[in-house]
């Protein structure tokens, strides 16, 4: 794991009231690109941070300050957007981080880092939590930060209707919340929670000021300050001479720019125009890491993309169909053909590396004879399924006819759908029987309550059963560690079981970076270090 | 390519006491008018098959169907088609381009896309404009170098090369310039991208490679058909004429030959800029150049109807002008067609 000495430094971390965090809790529901996605990209994942091969520069040189930071993201056009309530694509999510804070940030090994706020403090029942906020924070604008920030924020968000971190504030009882002093509240939640700050790194959660809403002129706390943005082309952000982490940032400016043609933003870094660019293609990795000319960041991280079975629609219907389906699977072939190598097999579950999961469950590997087997037993022999892909994720599509090549040895007939990659979360998501998703690094009990249960946004299984759902609220509401994790391991040993989701492999986060940048640590929680771009500096 | 060779001319009515030139041009605006209603017809049809909506577009994958149905409802999506349409058509028509809808999701404020989009025209412009000073010289001169050396190894390589080059398409061509100019010699930067709040005019060395790749594609066409032009006039009497007289042969092929040559050449000049005009997307695309095409791009990604039909229509504006223009010239410039008939 790579060193982050630079990265956090002491005077600004506390531990987490509640968290004797080493990998875990965690991250963030994230919203899917769409246009990002277009131009074919992985985004999301999380974990255990591996260098690409070259060494990084020496942890302990003396950082050097000034310059412009130059960054070039895969960009949205005209939606591109400084509100978080709208933030969208991924070169959203980073000029948002580099305005504004979060209450808790996830360090690149997932690990928790608090930001804005300094300690959660709980109720007997975990039903009513105390969020004690940093003092001394000051706005670009020059008002101090306080309570009345961070509650208008969690209502604004709430009130949007189109805030990625939606599900996230669903379980918060906004109505009661109760500010303690300037820089106390109080927040009680409509079930207990026993660990709350995990649902705050959600980037979309990032505190806006009390009553601001003009988002073209944006105001936040973070290390750099807007001061030009052309929606679609680029944008520049400055220094914030006040901000709370004594010493940082050390460029005096970070320069943002769109360029949504893959091949263009590699060749900006090989010429030198950017430092650093998200979203390298698997190819483009291994090219660039063969040569050696720029870094390849490779942050592993449980981010997939994952087959969906409706668990309600034909033939998936039968949970033997499901399991068969899982078997038909040849995860190290998926992984070699899809992701060129890169990343990790899957056993049906998400979030490896990330608290509560359930590695004690045996790996599944392909048993054809098996699969055979369970489908003549539903009487479901030789079936012709369509499965719906899409290049709008980087191995979607890849891995879609892998799987279809693979399926044919059981005599299982896929059809793959390539539809269009723009609309493919538009059109029929959520309502096809067998389909195909990404999800980002998300801690475990936040995916599941995303993802799997009866009022779930996201239920892209149609898993819905009152009985899992009850089981989660047990989960979630159990503070005594030992017995939270028998529960949530039960919990998976159900999806482990019965589930929907075929989970073959996790994906990594491939960027590229120059050597003149410093003090960035790939990560498997977000692209390019998690953008966290006060530590970085150029040499 | 004969098609080129052959445009459509005039017939100009000496009888007329207006201007010869007038109802031709007259009847060729009221045309080009008519056209450009069914372009935006397509146009808005166009964009309203293509599945999904700007709100998806924003949202995404978290589109929950209140998210989707706040931003329909603001930006008045749920209005009918027809209705849609007929909104912006008239706000066209008096001079309003209308507001870029994927702007206004995201800012819940009107964005009028008049103020977005200067900038890239002006940088589309100078784009097309550098490569079209470059073109109009460089093709008339390889053309009838090629054409008084034909049959000679100079004119082979020329129309070789020439072949070459047209069957190459730019991402091809864009991407050979970048590996070779900017990524082994390290002479020009590999994307044309231009410092916020700077202007291309402090960054010309941006410029190169776009207006290389577009010249690669260009050039090639045109001086081709400024060869085959300038042969068929070489050939023709009044030019063995001319020669017979005495006359030096550069004289012949610049005083006498080279005027009626021109004919299919400015045709397919115009057509060339044109396609600078409208086709320059790809060429925007590879190098991240921040033009109109790659907006246009962006904005079909993002289902901005609104943006793609005014900015399809100023394209189509500028096509048909030009259309007219090319039409013009070649009478103007073309003294035998002053007189056909």
């Amino acid at each position: 794991m790579a060193s982050d000495t630079d990265f956090a430094p002491s005077e600004i971390v506390r531990a987490d009231a509640n968290a004797t965090s080493e990998l875990d809790r965690t991250l963030t529901r994230r919203r899917l690109l769409d246009r990002a996605a277009a131009a074919g990209i992985v985004i999301g994942s999380a974990g255990l941070v591996g260098a690409a091969g070259d060494a990084w520069a020496a942890p302990s040189a003396t950082p050097k300050r000034g310059g412009t930071l130059r960054i070039g993201m895969v960009g949205g056009g005209q939606s591109e957007t400084l509100d978080p309530n709208l933030a969208v694509s991924t070169i959203d999510t980073c000029r948002v981080l580099t305005l504004y804070d979060l209450l808790v940030h996830a360090r690149p090994d997932l690990s928790l880092e608090m930001r804005l706020a300094t300690e959660f403090l709980p109720n007997k029942d975990a039903t009513r939590w105390t969020i004690k906020l940093r003092k001394g924070v000051v706005w670009h604008n020059g008002k101090p930060f306080g309570a009345n920030d961070v509650m208008y924020t969690l209502r604004r968000i709430a009130a949007s209707k189109t805030n990625g971190a939606l599900p996230a504030v669903q379980p918060f009882d906004l109505a009661h919340m109760r500010k303690v002093n300037a820089v106390e509240f109080e927040l009680p939640l409509h079930v207990p929670i026993a660990d709350l700050s995990p649902a705050f790194v959600f980037y979309p959660m990032v505190i806006v000021q009390d009553g601001w809403k003009d988002f073209r002129k944006p105001v936040g706390t973070g290390a750099f300050m807007a001061s030009k943005f052309k929606p679609g082309q680029g944008s520049l952000f400055t220094k914030n001479p006040h901000y709370w982490m004594s010493g940082l940032p050390y460029v005096d400016a970070v320069e943002i720019s769109s360029i949504p043609d893959p091949q263009a933003r590699l060749n900006a870094l090989l010429s030198g125009q950017v430092h650093g660019v998200e979203q390298l293609s698997f190819a483009q990795a291994k090219e660039q890491q063969s040569k050696g000319q720029i870094r390849v960041l490779v942050g592993n991280g449980p981010q997939i993309v994952p087959i969906t079975m409706s668990a309600d629609l034909k033939p998936f219907n039968d949970v033997r169909v499901r399991q068969a389906f899982r078997l038909m699977a040849d995860r190290p072939a998926l992984i070699k053909g899809a992701q060129f190598g890169y990343g990790q097999i899957g056993n049906d579950l998400a979030g490896k590396g990330l608290k509560w999961y359930a590695n004690a469950l045996p790996q599944r590997h392909q048993d054809i004879d098996k699969a055979k087997f369970l489908l003549k037993q539903a009487g479901a022999e030789n079936p012709t399924v369509t499965l719906y892909s899409s290049t709008a994720i980087a191995g979607m599509l890849e891995s879609a006819t892998i799987f279809a090549q693979q399926a044919k040895k059981a005599g299982v007939t896929v059809n793959v759908n390539n539809g269009p990659p723009d609309t493919y979360f538009a059109a029929k998501y959520l309502k096809w029987a067998f389909g195909q998703t990404n999800w980002p690094a998300i801690p475990i009990p936040n995916w599941i309550n995303e993802s799997l249960t009866s009022k779930a946004f996201y239920n892209e299984t149609h898993w819905k059963r009152p009985s899992f759902d009850r089981l989660v609220l047990k989960a979630q509401a159990e503070q005594h560690e030992a017995k939270a994790k028998e529960l949530w391991f039960e919990v998976q040993k159900v999806l482990y079981d019965q589930g929907g989701y075929l989970i073959w492999g996790f994906a990594p986060f491939l960027d590229g970076v120059s050597k003149r940048l410093n003090g960035v640590v790939p990560s498997g929680f977000f692209a390019l270090g998690n953008f966290d771009f006060q530590h970085f500096w150029l040499s | 390519m004969s098609e080129l060779a052959a445009p459509e001319l005039p017939i100009v009515e000496v009888r007329s006491r207006r201007h010869p030139l007038a109802g031709f041009v007259l009847r060729r605006l009221a045309a080009g008018v008519a056209t450009l209603l069914v372009v935006s017809v397509l146009l808005f049809v166009g964009t309203n098959v293509l599945p999904g909506d700007v709100a998806s577009a924003v949202l995404g994958r978290d589109s929950t169907p209140a998210g989707l149905a706040a931003i329909r409802t603001e930006l008045h999506l749920n209005r009918p088609a027809p209705e849609r349409y007929w909104t912006w058509l008239s706000g066209f028509v008096h001079g309003d381009l209308g507001s870029s809808v994927a702007g206004q999701a995201v800012s819940g404020q009107p964005s009028p896309i008049s103020g977005l989009i200067g900038d890239r025209i002006r940088n589309t412009a100078v784009l097309a404009l550098f490569t079209i000073a470059l073109l109009i010289p460089l093709s008339i001169g390889f053309g009838v170098f090629s054409a008084m050396r034909a049959g000679r190894p100079v004119d082979h390589a020329i129309t070789g090369i020439s072949l070459g080059l047209i069957s190459l398409p730019e991402f091809v061509t864009g991407t050979l310039l970048v590996l070779l100019l900017a990524q082994w010699w390290g002479l020009l930067p590999g994307v044309s991208l231009i410092p916020i709040g700077e202007s291309v005019f402090s960054n010309l060395s941006i410029l190169v490679l776009p207006v290389l790749t577009l010249l690669a594609a260009s050039l090639a066409q045109t001086t081709r058909m400024v060869r085959a032009g300038m042969l068929e006039v070489l050939r023709s009497d009044y030019v063995e004429w001319a020669r017979l007289s005495g006359h030096r042969e550069l004289d012949v092929v610049l005083r006498y030959a080279l005027r009626n040559a021109l004919a299919p050449t400015v045709q397919v000049i115009a057509l060339n800029v044109q396609w600078l005009v409208g086709g320059i997307v790809v060429t925007e695309y590879v190098f991240g150049y921040p033009g109109i095409g790659q907006a246009l791009v962006q904005a079909v990604s993002a289902r901005d109807v609104p943006y793609v039909l005014s900015v399809g229509m100023l394209i189509a504006i500028v096509y048909i002008s030009l259309n007219v223009l090319a039409d013009v010239l070649v009478v103007l410039l073309v003294p035998k067609l002053r007189t056909a008939q």
